[in-house]
C-alpha cells in the first residue's frame, strides 16, 4: 500500500513537471512588452572657449506616433528655469526674444580644463541636469596647403585644394571636429567644410589629419588663373557629451542612452578651440591635373 | 597474466577490467625511451614515460580504414572474440587492444555499414603487432555485435557540447544554391545565423567571431564566400566536421564561444575516383587517388555568375539592358599524404579561396578579394603502440584586398590616382601533440603550440598614407588533457591551458573539466566547466543594421593589448544523453556562459593618423555579457528535432540589453528520408522567436551645425532635423521567424556512371522574414515603418553530380 502510494506521488509529480517545465520556458521566452513613451525635454547647450556667453535650447521631443512640425524650427518651450555653475558662481540664463525655446546666459567665462555643470527646471516641473569639463587649450602643430589640383571631371572643371594639419593633444578630449573655410581672393563667402568628430588619441601624441580634399565650386577660371585666396582651419577639442551627440547624425536613430543628461535628450557639452587662418596661391603648389571619369 | 582493458563494449558495465601487470613497465619504458632520442621535446616525453609507466608490453595496434576509399574510420569496434574485451578505434581510426595474453589470439573489428572482420594473431610476450584492418562496406547491417559509431561514441567520449554532422547527410540538405556547412549548422539547436543572407554562426550566445573555425588545424579567420552567403568549405572535400558548442577540451584555445573543426578527406588510396557537380551558379569537381606510399585529393569549386552574366548581355546585346555582375568565387582544396614508413606519415594539405569583383576599362580598374588560404605540413610518428605524435606547421591568412586607379589621360603625363585597402590576418605556427593511450579508458594527450601573428590595416591614396596599422604579436600555449575512466560509470576529461601573448603581456591559465556519468548503459549525465581566453576579436558592431549586413569582408581583427584585455568566457555545462535502441538518441544540455572584456565598436568613424600606431586612436567599447538555456536534440541516423531555448544578455556604456542574436525559442526540424529507387527527401524547417532589435519610441530635433555659405568665419548657422528617438536596447522584437526548405534528388545510372540530379527550394512557402524595420516620415508627417526581407519568394536551385 506504502509503495502504491509512493508510485501514484511519483507519477503525479511526473505529470506535474511536465506542464511546470512548459510554464518555465514560456515564462522565460516571454518578451518584454512595447516600451511606454512619454514625451520629455529636448536640450541643446555647448560651451565654447573662444566664447563668454553661453546659449541654451529648451525644448520637447515628440511621441512616435506625433506627426512632425516644421523641421526649420526649433521645437522650443518657454518658461524654462536654467543655470550653469562654475566654481561656485551661478550664471542664470534668460529667454531671448523672437522664437521659442532660446535662452542666454549672464556673461560667463569658458576656462579650458574646469568643469561646469547646468540644472534646468522646465513649466510642467520636469527637471534636468547636465555636466562637462572644457577639455584642455591645445596648438597647432602643422597647417600646410600643399597641393592643388584642377579636377576635370565630364562636363565640370573644379579646384581641389589639399590641406595637410596637424595639432597637439587636448587633454580631456574625447573627440575633434574640424571645420575649414576657403575663400576665394576678394570673396567674401566661403565654403564651409566639416569634418569629424574624429575620436580622440589614446596617447600623447600629434595628431594628424589626412590632408583634406576641397572641391571649390565649378570656376571659370582655369588654375593658373586661380587668385590668391585663404583656408581658415578650426579645430574643436570636444568633450564626451559633444562628441557623442555629434555622433547621433551618422546614426538612424538618435540614442538617449549617449546623451549623457539627467531628466533630458540632447547636449550640454563643451568644446575647446583652436584656430588659424592660411593664404595660399596655386603659383607656389605642386599642381596636378586630373581627369575623373 | 590481466588485462587492462575496459570491456564494456561488448557487455556493457562488465567486470572484465582487471588491475594491471608491473611487470609490463619496462617494455613500454625502453620504447619510451628509445622514441625520447627522436625528439627534442624532452620534457613532454619525460611525462609521456611516467603516463605510459602503467601500459602493458604486448599490444595489437594499427589503424582501421574503409577498405573502399582508404579513409580513416573511427569509433569502429576493435575486440578479442576470445576474451570479451575490446576497444575503439579513435578520430584518426587509430586503436590500441593493450595487455593481450600471449597466445593464438582473434581480434574482430566492427562498425554497422561494414561487413565485420576477423584477424588472427599468434602473440608471443612482450610483442607489439602491428595490424591496419580495411573494412568492406556492407548496406545491411549485422545485428549484436554491431554498434553505430555515434553509439559508440556516446559510450567512450565525454563529448560534452558537441554536435557531431555526418557529412553524407549535409550532401542531402537543401542549401542556398548549393548545400553548406554552416547553413547545416544553424538547423541544429543552440545555433543562430541573423539574416537568411548569412552563414555566420552565433552559437549559444556568442557572436561569430568567438568560434574557431579550424581547417585540418588552421585557423580560418573568415571563412565566408558572398559577404557570409556561402561557408568556405566544399563539402566534397570534407570528411567530418565536429562543433564544441561549449566546455570544450583543453587542446583548443583562442576562442570563447565554440569550435568547429573540420577535417579534410585524405583521399582515396585504393583507387583513382572522381565526382563532378554542376549546379545553377556552381561547379565543383573533385579528384581523389592513390600515390606512392600514399593518397591524395584535389577539389575546386567555382561560381559563374560573371559568365552567365556577360552572356546574358552578349545575347540581349541592348545598351539600355545590362545585367552583366562581374563577381565571381572559387575555391581550391589539396592534401597529400605519404606514408613514410608504418611509424611515420607526412601529410601536407592546403585551401585557398578568394571572391574577386573586377572590373576594368579603359580608363580604370578597380581589383576588390577577399578570401583566405591556409597550408599545413603534419607529420604523425608512432613513437610506441601507445605513444604518438603530431608535429604540425601551419599558416593561415585571410585578407580583403581592394585597389581602385584612374588611368591617366594618355595626353597628360603622371595623371593617375590609385588607392589601396587592405585588411589582412595571417598566422604562422608550430603545434606538437601527443596523444598517450594508456589502456583503453585512459588517454593522455597534452602539446604545446607557438604561433606569429601578423595583422595589418593599410589605406591609402597616390602617396597619401591614411592609415598604416601593423602588429605582429606572439603567442605560445601548453596544454594538458587527461580522459580517464576512474570508476566504471563515469567517464572525466580533464586539463589545463597555459597561455601567453606578447600583445599586452597577458599570460592566462585556463582549467577545463568535463565528466559523463552512466546512470545505465544507455543513459548518462554530464557537466563541464571551463575558461577561455581569446586574443584575437572583431568589434561587434554597435549598428544593428550593419551587424546584419552581409559584408564580413570589412571585419578588422584586433589583438589584445595595453587597452584591449583578451575576451574571457567561463563556460557552464550540464547535460544528459539517452539512447533507445543503436539509433535513436536523444541529447539535454542546460548551459552558462559568463563572458568579459567583449568588444563593441563605438563609432562609425575610422581613426586618423598616418603613422603606424596612429590609428589606435579608434576607441572600441569595452562591455561584459552572458548567456544561459537549455537544449533538446532528438536524432535518428540523418534526421533531427532540436529545440533551445536562449537568453543572452550584453552590457556596454553601463546598459545591459537583449542583443541582436538572442533567439529565445529555436525549434528546427532536419529530416532526411530515402524514398526508394534512388529517390531521396530532405526537409528542413526552422523556426525562432524574433531577433531583438531597436525601435524608436519617439522623435528627437536634432542640432546641427554649418554648412552654410555667406556667413562670417567662425559663426555657424544652426539647422534642426527630426530623428527617430530609439527606446533601450533591443527594446522590441522582430516577428518570428520560420522557413520551409525542401530538397529532393534521383540517383540513376548512365554510360555505367553514378549520377544524381537534384532540385532544392529554399523558403518553399515565400514567408517574408523581416530583417529590420525602416523608418520613414509620410506626407502628413508622421513615422512610419516599413519592414525589409530578404528572401521574400522561394528560391530554386538545381543541378546534376556523378561521380566514378
Amino acid at each position: 500500500m506504502a509503495n502504491g502510494e509512493g508510485r501514484m506521488a511519483s507519477r503525479c509529480s511526473d505529470r506535474a513537471l511536465v506542464p511546470m517545465l512548459c510554464a518555465l520556458v514560456l515564462v522565460l521566452g516571454c518578451d518584454e512588452g512595447i516600451e511606454k513613451y512619454k514625451p520629455e525635454p529636448n536640450v541643446y547647450c555647448i560651451m565654447r572657449s573662444d566664447r563668454d556667453t553661453v546659449s541654451l535650447m529648451a525644448g520637447m521631443t515628440l511621441s512616435y506616433s506625433d506627426s512632425v512640425p516644421d523641421s526649420n524650427k526649433w521645437n522650443g518651450t518657454a518658461g524654462v528655469v536654467a543655470k550653469v555653475q562654475h566654481q561656485g558662481t551661478e550664471a542664470v540664463f534668460a529667454e531671448l526674444p523672437g522664437p521659442v525655446g532660446f535662452y542666454q546666459a549672464e556673461p560667463l567665462p569658458v576656462v579650458p580644463g574646469d568643469s561646469y555643470s547646468l540644472w534646468m527646471k522646465y513649466p510642467d516641473g520636469a527637471t534636468v541636469r547636465g555636466a562637462t569639463t572644457v577639455p584642455d587649450t591645445f596648438s597647432f602643430s602643422r597647417l600646410l596647403v600643399d597641393t592643388v589640383f584642377e579636377v576635370q571631371w565630364p562636363g565640370d572643371t573644379f579646384v581641389e585644394i589639399r590641406v595637410n594639419t596637424a595639432w597637439n593633444v587636448s587633454r580631456g578630449a574625447s573627440g575633434y571636429v574640424v571645420s575649414n573655410d576657403i575663400w576665394y581672393a576678394d570673396s567674401t563667402e566661403s565654403t564651409l567644410v566639416q569634418y569629424g568628430p574624429y575620436p580622440a588619441p589614446a596617447r600623447e601624441d600629434s595628431l594628424r589629419l589626412p590632408p583634406f580634399s576641397y572641391e571649390l565650386d565649378t570656376l571659370s577660371q582655369t588654375l593658373d588663373s586661380l587668385p590668391i585666396s585663404r583656408v581658415r582651419v578650426e579645430i574643436r577639442a570636444v568633450d564626451r557629451n559633444y562628441r557623442d551627440y555629434n555622433e547621433q547624425q551618422w546614426g538612424g536613430q538618435a540614442e538617449p542612452d549617449k546623451m549623457h543628461l539627467d531628466g533630458a535628450v540632447g547636449v550640454f557639452g563643451s568644446a575647446c578651440i583652436a584656430e588659424t587662418t592660411v593664404r595660399f596661391s596655386p603659383d607656389v603648389l605642386t599642381r596636378r591635373q586630373r581627369n575623373l571619369q | 597474466m590481466s588485462l587492462c582493458l575496459s570491456g564494456e563494449i561488448l557487455s556493457g558495465f562488465s567486470d572484465s577490467e582487471v588491475s594491471l601487470d608491473s611487470r609490463r613497465q619496462p617494455g613500454i619504458l625502453s620504447a619510451v625511451r628509445m622514441s625520447a632520442s627522436k625528439t627534442a621535446s624532452l620534457a613532454l616525453l619525460v611525462w609521456a614515460g611516467l603516463a605510459a609507466s602503467r601500459l602493458d608490453a604486448a599490444t595489437v595496434s594499427g589503424f582501421v580504414k574503409d577498405g573502399r576509399t582508404g579513409e580513416p574510420l573511427p569509433f569502429v569496434t576493435v575486440y578479442l572474440s576470445d576474451l570479451s574485451a575490446g576497444t575503439v578505434s579513435d578520430r584518426s581510426g587509430y586503436y590500441v587492444l593493450a595487455g593481450v595474453p600471449a597466445g593464438e589470439r582473434t581480434v574482430v573489428y566492427s562498425m554497422i555499414g561494414y561487413k565485420s572482420m576477423e584477424q588472427r594473431f599468434v602473440l608471443k610476450r612482450d610483442e607489439a603487432a602491428r595490424f591496419d584492418a580495411r573494412l568492406a562496406t556492407e548496406p545491411i547491417p549485422v545485428s549484436g555485435v554491431t554498434v553505430s559509431a555515434a553509439k559508440e561514441r556516446f559510450k567512450r567520449e565525454v563529448d560534452v557540447g558537441v554536435r557531431r554532422l555526418d557529412i553524407k547527410d549535409l550532401k542531402m540538405a537543401p542549401g542556398m544554391l548549393e548545400q553548406d556547412l554552416f547553413r547545416s549548422l544553424q538547423t541544429l539547436p543552440g545555433v543562430v545565423a541573423v539574416s537568411d543572407f548569412s552563414s555566420a554562426l552565433y552559437v549559444r550566445g556568442g557572436s561569430p567571431d568567438q568560434n574557431l573555425i579550424l581547417l585540418d588545424g588552421v585557423t580560418v579567420y573568415n571563412p565566408y564566400h558572398l559577404g557570409g552567403l556561402f561557408s568556405t568549405f566544399n563539402l566534397d572535400a570534407v570528411s567530418n566536421a565536429e562543433l564544441h558548442a561549449g566546455a570544450f577540451p583543453a587542446e583548443y584555445g583562442g576562442a570563447v564561444s565554440s569550435v568547429l573543426d573540420v577535417e579534410m578527406k585524405q583521399g582515396n588510396s585504393e583507387r583513382l575516383s572522381g565526382k563532378w557537380d554542376v549546379g545553377l551558379l556552381t561547379t565543383k569537381l573533385m579528384l581523389e587517388g592513390p600515390i606512392p606510399k600514399g593518397s591524395f585529393l584535389i577539389a575546386g569549386r567555382r561560381t559563374y555568375i560573371d559568365a552567365v552574366t556577360w552572356a546574358i548581355d552578349k545575347v540581349v546585346d541592348d545598351s539600355a539592358f545590362r545585367v552583366y555582375l562581374p563577381y565571381y568565387f572559387y575555391d581550391l582544396q589539396a592534401k597529400a599524404n605519404f606514408d613514410l614508413s608504418p611509424q611515420d606519415r607526412l601529410t601536407l594539405s592546403g585551401y585557398s579561396g578568394d571572391d574577386v569583383i573586377y572590373i576594368k576599362d579603359s580608363t580604370s580598374k578597380m581589383d576588390f578579394r577577399w578570401g583566405n588560404y591556409t597550408l599545413a605540413s603534419m607529420w604523425r610518428h608512432i613513437f610506441s603502440p601507445r605513444v604518438l605524435a603530431t608535429t604540425m606547421l601551419t599558416h593561415g591568412r585571410n585578407r580583403v584586398g581592394l585597389t581602385a586607379a584612374d588611368y591617366p589621360d594618355p595626353g597628360v603625363a603622371g595623371d593617375t590616382s590609385e588607392s589601396d585597402l587592405t585588411m589582412r590576418v595571417s598566422d604562422v605556427s608550430l603545434k606538437e601533440d601527443f596523444t598517450v593511450f594508456v589502456d583503453s579508458g585512459q588517454t593522455l594527450r597534452f602539446g604545446a603550440e607557438g604561433k606569429r601573428f601578423d595583422l595589418q590595416d593599410f589605406l591609402g591614396q597616390d602617396t597619401v598614407v591614411f592609415w598604416n596599422l601593423r602588429e605582429q604579436p606572439w603567442y605560445a600555449a601548453l596544454y594538458a588533457a587527461d580522459k580517464w575512466r576512474p570508476w566504471r560509470p563515469l567517464l572525466i576529461n580533464a586539463g589545463v591551458r597555459a597561455e601567453y601573448f606578447t600583445g599586452g603581456g597577458y599570460f592566462r591559465a585556463s582549467p577545463r573539466v568535463s565528466a559523463k556519468y552512466f546512470l545505465r548503459e544507455d543513459l548518462a549525465i554530464t557537466a563541464g566547466y571551463g575558461l577561455y581566453y581569446q586574443y584575437l576579436s572583431i568589434p561587434f558592431p554597435r549598428d544593428e543594421m550593419v551587424a546584419k549586413l552581409p559584408a564580413t569582408f570589412f571585419q578588422q581583427w584586433i589583438p589584445a593589448s595595453d587597452r584591449y584585455k583578451p575576451v574571457s568566457a567561463a563556460h557552464y555545462v550540464l547535460g544528459g544523453e539517452k539512447w533507445f535502441g543503436d539509433d535513436v538518441q536523444l541529447n539535454a544540455e542546460g548551459y552558462y556562459k559568463q563572458m568579459d572584456n567583449l568588444l563593441e565598436t563605438g563609432s562609425m568613424l575610422p581613426g586618423i593618423g598616418e603613422t603606424p600606431g596612429a590609428g589606435d586612436t579608434v576607441k572600441f567599447n569595452v562591455g561584459s555579457g552572458w548567456a544561459t538555456g537549455g537544449e533538446l536534440l532528438l536524432r535518428y541516423k540523418g534526421s533531427w528535432i532540436g529545440y533551445g531555448l536562449a537568453l543572452t544578455r550584453r552590457t556596454f556604456d553601463s546598459t545591459s540589453f537583449y542583443p541582436i542574436f538572442d533567439a529565445r525559442h529555436n525549434f528546427n526540424v532536419a529530416w532526411t528520408a530515402s524514398l526508394g529507387r534512388g529517390w531521396n527527401l530532405n526537409l528542413q524547417w526552422l523556426f525562432r522567436s524574433g531577433f531583438p532589435y531597436t525601435g524608436p519610441i519617439g522623435q528627437f530635433q536634432y542640432v546641427g551645425e554649418g554648412g552654410s555659405i555667406g556667413r562670417e568665419p567662425g559663426q555657424e548657422q544652426q539647422f534642426y532635423y527630426w530623428m527617430p528617438l530609439s527606446g533601450r536596447r533591443g527594446n522590441y522584437r522582430l516577428p518570428p521567424y520560420h522557413r520551409l526548405d525542401v530538397g529532393v534528388e534521383k540517383g540513376f545510372k548512365l554510360f555505367g556512371i553514378g549520377w544524381t540530379w537534384y532540385l532544392q527550394v529554399i523558403n518553399v512557402y515565400a514567408q517574408k522574414n523581416v530583417l529590420w524595420y525602416n523608418y520613414n516620415t509620410d506626407e502628413n508627417g508622421r513615422v512610419v515603418r516599413e519592414p525589409f526581407t530578404i528572401l521574400p519568394i522561394p528560391i530554386p536551385s538545381f543541378g546534376i553530380r556523378g561521380g566514378f
